[in-house]
């Protein structure tokens, strides 16, 4: 796992992808297979409880990245069984951040369930990294927190 | 008339409907503005919310709204001749669909992203909300016993999806320990998975397997809906990453290859349709047109299950409002093309029209046989797929999407009996066994209920479709509210509720009729509730509107 992306110099913008499943039923399941919903909220239950884990463990990585880095950084939350989806993603970044057609190979067949990809290459997989960790391979945001935050809002 | 017509025809109309009618109700009816804040944006969390590209929500939302319905009403409806079906999949998928679907979206995305059993009581208010709740309950019920008879009557035709159709089970166990403990990368078992899958393809081909004439006096549909209950009861209290997780990884896959597959092979075969274009000497036992046919298709021209979807979770990640267009259209498109793709495999996929006429012999006989019968032939014209193949092929992907309804559905009413028990205070009910035993029983009853011990249950699919086309109805009602109280013309969605229900209404009337002359008193009490259903949403929705109209003129006055 590099500890800094070969594209520090970025031609494109950084790109990282959150991969994690959506807590519901989803492909071709599929008209009928999504009533969970309204019931189980009245339940105050989860049909997935796992699922629902995950995602909200993601929720604080994903905070800080939006917070710290605003627009600097461009963030894909994608469910894994969109697969095409992810797949285009990857080779888009790949493209723009100049990997050779290994390496983007490479993060295709090691795209995780649950994991982080970023500016085309798998920089962690079945866990979510540390901010820190994170920070280490963007950099240091452009932006000061306050014209991020604003610029958000 | 060569079915490539039937193809072209279809997605360009599909296309003029995205490229003008969406692009009207977007700017004038919605007036999606790219300023406005969408709840992804405002309640931003990176756990429900979450700003999301529009081709990655497109295919989130796609995947999640497809599914075998709109393969089986589009197949059981070829029975009058394929313009009609042609016509409702085509027009109802623009007119219906389409702003139905998008509305619904539209509507979540301007109300904090709730859902649309939500929005119906802020919008409407609470009676509408327990309708909705009863209106879900009712498609619980139905569902799985449609699917069950569904996939017994497939195992049955074509014993050679049954080894494939119940391998998959042990793929997808291995697939889903690979994933979830191992953690293993996605790509390698879901390829080694499909192949696999594909591989027991080949063997139930050359090894089909049939049920005895008769065990228990039931005949061999009749068995195979009780084991795919068990099955369901079984897997229904499996931890949902076993099995019922990676099963949509498979199917997932299965989907775009099927799709992508029967395409290819239209384009390469080219074949006629032989089925008539209005079909005039239909079997006795078949009901009129016209109100029966918006009910047979309800999925593939508008439902109401993509209202669920549209609110539930998509609403949640829109990152610019205008995108509801694309996302929300599209979506309804791609459920159309399903359904294309099943009316031109059940219309083209004969020899001669004697061929097609020995499969529609009564209301409910063709179906998901002539779709996996005709579609297999069509298949044949890929090199390397034999005809028998392509059927199995087809067979088993029809199969799995509704197995895995079957696994959901089983599980959320045990939660629903589960429920019932806390609430009256009854402790035997709130565990896991009484509830599943019951729930299944439910769902058994219903199967058995309808006659022909178990293997008459397609009767029920007009129920099935009425339901659902209630539930559209009543969120084209959350919809013509929410548009009237801004003051803006409702025509485009009040027309749509109103054929809806008047249509759903007549048909519980053809079908109350018919179910007590055929003496199905079980059929005959189920039509009765959605009948009162239906009604209700119609008194409802007068009230509503009402107070809707009097709101808005109070505020432009």
């Amino acid at each position: 796992m590099p500890k800094t992306m070969p594209n520090s110099g970025v031609k494109g913008r950084f790109s990282v992808i959150l991969i994690r499943e959506w807590e519901r039923q989803m492909s071709a399941s599929g008209c009928c297979g999504r009533l969970e919903g309204d019931f189980l909220q009245r339940r105050g239950e989860r049909c997935f409880p796992e699922r629902r884990a995950v995602m909200e463990a993601m929720g604080p990585l994903y905070r800080d990245l939006r917070s710290r880095y605003g627009d600097e950084v461009e963030i894909h939350v994608v469910d894994p069984r969109n697969l095409f989806t992810i797949f285009a993603l990857i080779l888009r970044d790949a493209r723009t951040h100049s990997l050779s057609a290994w390496k983007a190979l490479r993060t295709l067949f090691r795209i995780p369930v649950t994991g982080v990809v970023v500016n085309g290459q798998l920089l962690a997989r079945g866990r979510w990294p540390e901010f820190s960790e994170l920070k280490e391979v963007l950099g240091d945001p452009k932006a000061t927190r306050e014209e991020v935050v604003s610029g958000l809002a | 008339m060569s079915a490539l017509v039937l193809m072209v025809l279809g997605l360009g109309a599909f296309t003029a409907g995205y490229l003008l009618y969406s692009r009207f109700i977007s700017e004038h009816i919605f007036r999606l503005d790219s300023e406005f804040r969408t709840p992804a944006h405002v309640q931003e969390d990176g756990v429900d919310f979450v700003p999301t590209n529009r081709w990655v929500l497109w295919g989130h939302h796609f995947t999640s709204v497809a599914g075998a319905a709109p393969i089986v009403g589009p197949a059981i409806a070829v029975i009058w001749g394929w313009l009609p079906a042609f016509l409702w999949v085509t027009l109802g998928t623009v007119f219906f669909a389409g702003i139905h679907d998008a509305g619904a979206l539209w509507a979540s995305v301007r109300n904090e992203g709730k859902s649309i059993g939500a929005l119906t009581e802020s919008v409407v208010g609470q009676r509408a909300r327990s309708l909705f709740m009863i209106i879900i309950f009712l498609l619980l019920l139905m569902v799985n016993a449609v699917f069950a008879i569904i996939i017994a009557r497939l195992f049955v035709q074509h014993p050679t999806s049954v080894i494939p159709a119940w391998f998959v089970i042990a793929v997808a166990v291995t697939i889903g320990y690979l994933l979830y403990r191992r953690g293993v990368a996605l790509l390698w078992p879901s390829i080694i998975g499909v192949t696999l899958l594909y591989a027991s393809m080949f063997v139930g081909n050359e090894v089909p397997l049939s049920l005895p004439e008769s065990v228990f006096g039931l005949g061999p549909a009749g068995i195979w809906v009780v084991i795919l209950f068990t099955y369901a009861a079984v897997a229904s209290l499996l931890p949902v990453w076993l099995l019922l997780q990676p099963r949509d990884y498979i199917n997932g896959l299965q989907l775009f290859i099927g799709l992508g597959i029967f395409f290819l092979a239209v384009l390469i075969a080219r074949p006629d349709v032989v089925a008539p274009m209005i079909n005039s000497s239909v079997p006795e036992d078949v009901p009129s047109l016209i109100p029966l046919l918006f009910v047979t298709i309800a999925c593939g021209a508008c439902s109401g299950f993509h209202g669920l979807v549209s609110s539930g979770t998509t609403s949640k990640q829109v990152d610019n409002e205008k995108d509801v267009r694309f996302v929300g259209f599209l979506g309804t498109v791609g459920e159309g093309s399903l359904a294309l793709a099943a009316i031109i495999a059940c219309t083209a996929g004969f020899a001669t029209l004697g061929d097609w006429e020995g499969y529609y012999t009564s209301f409910g006989a063709g179906g998901l046989d002539a779709f996996v019968q005709g579609g297999g032939v069509i298949l044949a014209s890929i090199p390397g797929i034999s005809e028998s193949f392509g059927q199995t092929l087809l067979a088993v992907m029809a199969i799995l999407f509704a197995a895995t309804t079957m696994d959901t559905g089983v599980r959320l009413q045990r939660y629903i009996v589960q429920e019932a028990g806390t609430i009256y205070d009854i402790p035997a009910l709130t565990g896991k066994g009484l509830s599943t035993i019951l729930a299944v029983g439910c769902c058994l009853a219903l199967a058995f209920g309808s006659g022909g011990g178990g293997e008459g249950g397609l009767i029920i699919w007009p129920l099935f479709g009425t339901t659902n086309q209630l539930l559209a109805a009543l969120t084209l009602l959350v919809l013509s509210v929410f548009i009237l109280k801004q003051g803006r013309p409702t025509v485009y969605t009040l027309a749509p509720f109103s054929f809806l229900l008047f249509m759903t209404v007549w048909a519980l009337l053809t079908q109350l009729r018919g179910f007590y002359e055929n003496e199905q008193y079980f059929l005959l009490g189920l039509d009765a509730v959605i009948l009162v259903t239906a009604i209700w949403v119609g008194l409802e929705s007068l009230s509503a509107l009402r107070k809707a109209a009097s709101e808005s003129s109070e505020s432009s006055a």
